[in-house]
C-alpha cells in the first residue's frame, strides 16, 4: 500500500482494476510457487513473471528502489554460496586467491531470482493500491471493521511515531551517545529516551480505543457509503486461492515423497 | 424539578485500580439539566475522571471502583452503549489522540461517527459540510487531519463530537491547544449552545465565569464549591483553593459591587457594576 | 472492587475487543522505533519485538502473536517485502513470551535471562528452516554471517551452521529485549496495565 493519490474512482493504470485481493493472493502464489522446485531455470521463469507484471503495470523505478534494501545480502549470498556451498566442484573463477565455484554461484543466482520475484510481485501490491482502497475493499468483502482497522491503522501510525522520533534522535544526538562504550551501556543510554516515548505510545492507544468506543465503533449497524467494483474479483480469487493450494500441496507432496 | 430534568451524584467515589486513594471523593451534587455546567479545578483533581464517569467511560471502557448513586437526566450510558454516540458527545484533552486513525481526510474523519450509525452518504455529506462551515474547516476537508495545526485539530475534534446533535456534550479542557482568539471564540460558540447539557472542564475560569450556568469546583477529588459563579466567589466563607476571576479581583479591590452587594464575576456584571450597562 | 483472579484458561481468552485492537497498532509502532534506534546507534541487535513483547505482557500471548504476525506482514506489505516470511517467527516470540510471562518469567531481573534465552531458542528454530530456504542458511547480518562462513568452511551441516548463525544473534538479541521489556513494564502507569488486562 503506498500514499499514492489516485483517487479510487480516476483509474489511470489497468493495474488498478485487480482488487487488491487478488493482488495479495498473487504474492501468495508466488511465494509458493519459487519454494516448489530448486532449479535455476524455474526461479528464473517464476522471476520473469514478475519483472513482466513490474513493467506491464509501469512501476519499474518505485519497484527498483525497493530491491536496494536487498542488494546487499545478495551480494554477501552470492559470496558466501560461491565460495563454500557443500556441492562445489567445478571453479569458475579465482579472485585474490579466492576459488568461486560454478555450483555455488548458480544457487546463489536461484536464491537471489527468489527474492527478487517476491519482492517483485510484493511491489506490484505496494504501488497500485491506496490504503483507503485496501481499507474500503476489506470491509466490503466481509472482513470484520475491528480487523480492517487493526491492519489500516498500523499504516497511519507509523509515519505519525516517525515524527515524535525525529525529535528525540535530535535530542539523543544533543545527548551524545558514546559511541565506544558496551552494548549494555548504550542501551541503558536509550531507555530515558525510549520509556516516556512508549508510555506516551501506549496511552495514546487507550485514549484512541476509548474514543473509537464514544463515537460508536461497535455499533453492528455500520455501513459503507461506497461500493468498489473490480474486474471479475471473485472469479480471480477463487482461481488463485486454488493455484496456492495446488503449489503448497505439490510441494508437501514433493516432501513426503522423498521422505518414504 | 422531577429527577429525569436533573443531573444528580450521591456520596460518589471512584478509585482506580491499584491507587492508593480515591480519584473522587463522595461528591454529592444536584443541578439542572439543559444547562451549561463548568468544572473548575486544579490539574489531577478528579475533573478528568469525573468527565469519564459522566458519560459512561467508567465503568464501561475503564475499570475503577465506584460507590455512590449518579443519574445524568434520563439518560443511561451503559443501557445503550453501542449507540453511544447519538446521545454524547465527547472531547478529548488532546485532540490528536480522538481521531479515528484510519481516514486519510478531515471530511471521512467528520463522518466517521455517521457512517458508524449507518446513515445514507447524502445524509452524511450534508451535515459534514453545514459543521465544516460552522467550524471554518471547509478549506480542510480534503486534508489530511494530521497534517492540521492544533487549533484547527482542535475545532475538527468538536466537529466530530457536534456530527451526531447529541444531547449531552462533555469537553475535557477543550481550548489547551488554542491560541486567545480561539478561545474567546469558542466560549462565545459555547455560550449559544441551547437545550443541551453540556460539561466543560478547564483552569480557566474567567472564561467559565462568563459562559456558564452551574460551577462545579474540584480540589484533590474532592467538591469543594458549587452554584452559579456569582454565587461561588461571593461566598463570605470561601475557600483559599478557589482562584477568583480577574473581574471579581479588579471589582473587589476597587469596591465596585453589584446593587445587591455582590461582586460582578462577569464582564457583563462588571459593565453592570461600574454603572456602565448598556 | 478486587480484580477477580485469573483462572488457568484466562491466558489463552481472546476476542478481538476494541482494546487488544488499538494494542496491536501502538505494539508495531513500538516495534518500529526499537528497531530504529538499534540501527541509528548501529548496535549489533535488531530490537524490532519489543513491542510484540509488550503487548504479549499487556494483554497475553495471543495479542503478542497477532501484533508480531501483523508487524511483519505490513512492514512486508509497505517496506521491505521479505518479512513477511518471518512473521510465522513472530508469532512464535509472542506466544512464547506471553506464556512466560503469565508464568512468571518476567517477575526478577534474574528470571528474565532465562525467559531470554528460551524466547531465542524458540525463534532461531522457527527461523532456521526460513532462513536455510530464502537465503540459503544466511540470516542477513553481517558478522552473524560472518559466522555461518567460517563454519561452513570447516565443513559443518548448513543446517546447523545456519542454526548457529541465529541462535547466536537471537540470544543476544532477545534477552536484551527482553530486559528493556521488563524494565519498561515496571515503569508503566498502573492504569495502563489494568486497562488491557481483560
Amino acid at each position: 500500500m503506498s500514499d499514492s493519490e489516485s483517487s479510487v474512482v480516476l483509474r489511470q493504470n489497468w493495474a488498478q482494476n485487480i482488487d487488491p485481493v487478488t493482488k495479495l493472493l498473487l504474492v501468495a502464489c508466488v511465494l509458493l510457487g519459487s519454494l516448489l522446485y530448486k532449479s535455476l531455470t524455474y526461479s528464473l521463469v517464476v522471476l520473469g513473471l514478475s519483472v513482466f507484471l513490474v513493467l506491464a503495470a509501469r512501476i519499474q523505478a518505485k519497484a527498483l528502489r525497493l530491491i536496494e534494501f536487498s542488494l546487499f545480502l545478495i551480494a554477501t549470498i552470492v559470496l558466501i554460496q560461491g565460495l563454500l556451498y557443500p556441492f562445489n566442484r567445478t571453479v569458475l573463477l579465482t579472485v585474490f586467491h579466492l576459488r568461486f565455484y560454478k555450483e555455488g554461484l548458480l544457487y546463489a543466482l536461484m536464491l537471489s531470482s527468489r527474492l527478487l520475484s517476491i519482492i517483485f510481485v510484493t511491489s506490484f501490491f505496494i504501488f497500485t493500491t491506496t490504503i483507503t482502497e485496501n481499507a474500503t475493499y476489506l470491509e466490503q468483502i466481509g472482513v470484520p471493521y475491528h480487523t480492517v482497522y487493526v491492519l489500516i491503522s498500523v499504516c497511519y501510525i507509523l509515519p505519525q511515531i516517525n515524527k515524535n522520533m525525529r525529535h528525540i534522535q535530535v535530542a539523543q544526538r544533543a545527548r551524545g551517545v558514546n559511541p565506544q562504550s558496551n552494548i549494555a551501556e548504550q542501551v541503558r543510554a536509550i531507555i530515558p529516551i525510549l520509556v516516556p516515548l512508549i508510555t506516551k505510545t501506549l496511552m495514546q492507544s487507550v485514549e484512541r480505543s476509548t474514543a473509537l468506543q464514544l463515537r460508536g465503533f461497535s455499533n453492528p449497524n455500520r455501513q459503507q457509503t461506497e461500493k468498489l467494483t473490480y474486474y471479475r474479483a471473485e472469479l480471480a480469487h477463487r482461481g488463485l486461492i486454488l493455484l496456492a493450494a495446488l503449489l503448497g500441496g505439490w510441494k508437501i507432496w514433493m516432501i513426503l515423497s522423498k521422505l518414504v | 424539578m422531577d429527577d429525569s430534568q436533573q443531573i444528580s451524584l450521591n456520596k460518589v467515589s471512584v478509585a482506580y485500580p491499584g491507587a492508593e486513594r480515591n480519584q473522587l471523593s463522595d461528591l454529592t451534587i444536584k443541578t439542572p439539566a439543559h444547562q451549561i455546567i463548568g468544572i473548575l479545578g486544579p490539574s489531577n483533581s478528579g475533573k478528568t475522571t469525573l468527565c469519564r464517569l459522566l458519560s459512561g467511560i467508567i465503568p464501561q471502557v475503564m475499570r475503577a471502583d465506584v460507590q455512590g448513586e449518579y443519574r445524568l437526566g434520563t439518560l443511561n450510558p451503559t443501557a445503550n452503549w453501542a449507540e453511544i454516540n447519538r446521545f454524547i458527545g465527547y472531547v478529548f484533552q488532546n485532540p490528536a489522540d480522538q481521531l479515528s486513525g484510519m481516514a486519510e481526510t478531515v471530511a471521512t474523519e467528520m463522518a466517521f461517527s455517521l457512517v458508524n450509525l449507518g446513515q445514507s452518504a447524502s445524509a452524511i455529506d450534508a451535515k459534514v459540510r453545514a459543521l465544516a462551515r460552522q467550524f471554518q474547516l471547509i478549506d480542510q476537508l480534503n486534508q489530511n487531519p494530521a497534517t492540521l495545526s492544533g487549533g484547527q485539530m482542535q475545532r475538527l475534534a468538536i466537529a466530530c463530537a457536534l456530527v451526531t446533535d447529541p444531547e449531552v456534550l462533555i469537553f475535557d479542557d477543550p481550548t489547551s491547544q488554542m491560541d486567545p482568539v480561539g478561545t474567546s471564540q469558542f466560549f462565545a460558540w459555547l455560550k449559544n449552545q441551547h437545550d443541551k447539557t453540556i460539561f466543560v472542564t478547564s483552569t480557566n475560569v474567567d472564561a467559565l465565569c462568563n459562559t456558564v450556568d452551574s460551577l462545579w469546583v474540584l480540589n484533590a477529588g474532592q467538591l469543594v464549591a458549587s452554584g452559579t459563579p456569582r454565587k461561588i466567589f461571593n461566598q463570605p466563607a470561601k475557600s483559599e483553593l478557589i482562584p477568583a476571576p480577574v473581574v471579581f479581583n479588579l471589582a473587589s479591590q476597587m469596591g465596585w459591587a453589584l446593587p445587591d452587594g455582590d461582586y460582578p464575576v462577569t464582564q457583563a456584571e462588571l459593565m453592570e457594576a461600574t454603572g456602565h450597562e448598556r | 472492587m478486587q480484580i477477580k483472579n485469573t483462572n488457568a484458561t484466562s491466558m489463552w481468552r481472546f476476542k478481538l475487543s476494541t482494546k487488544a485492537m488499538v494494542l496491536i497498532p501502538a505494539a508495531v509502532g513500538i516495534n518500529y522505533v526499537a528497531k530504529a534506534f538499534a540501527e541509528g546507534l548501529k548496535l549489533p541487535l535488531w530490537l524490532g519485538s519489543l513491542g510484540t513483547y509488550l503487548a504479549s505482557m499487556l494483554a497475553g500471548p495471543i495479542p503478542g502473536a497477532i501484533s508480531g504476525f501483523i508487524n511483519n506482514v505490513i512492514y512486508g506489505l509497505t517496506l521491505s517485502p521479505i518479512s513477511t516470511i518471518y512473521s510465522i517467527t513472530s508469532i512464535g516470540i509472542g506466544i512464547a513470551v506471553g506464556i512466560l510471562f503469565y508464568k512468571g518469567w518476567f517477575d526478577s531481573a534474574k528470571k528474565v535471562w532465562l525467559a531470554g534465552i528460551i524466547i531465542a531458542l524458540v525463534s532461531a528454530i522457527i527461523s532456521t528452516p526460513l532462513n536455510v530456504a530464502f537465503y540459503g542458511g544466511q540470516t542477513g547480518v553481517v558478522w552473524g554471517d560472518a559466522l555461518f562462513a567460517v563454519l561452513v568452511s570447516h565443513s559443518f551441516p548448513v543446517w546447523i551452521a545456519s542454526f548457529i548463525d541465529e541462535f547466536v544473534l537471537d540470544l543476544l538479541d532477545k534477552i536484551v529485549v527482553g530486559y528493556l521489556a521488563y524494565f519498561i513494564y515496571k515503569q508503566l502507569p498502573k492504569k495502563l496495565i489494568y486497562f488491557f488486562k481483560d
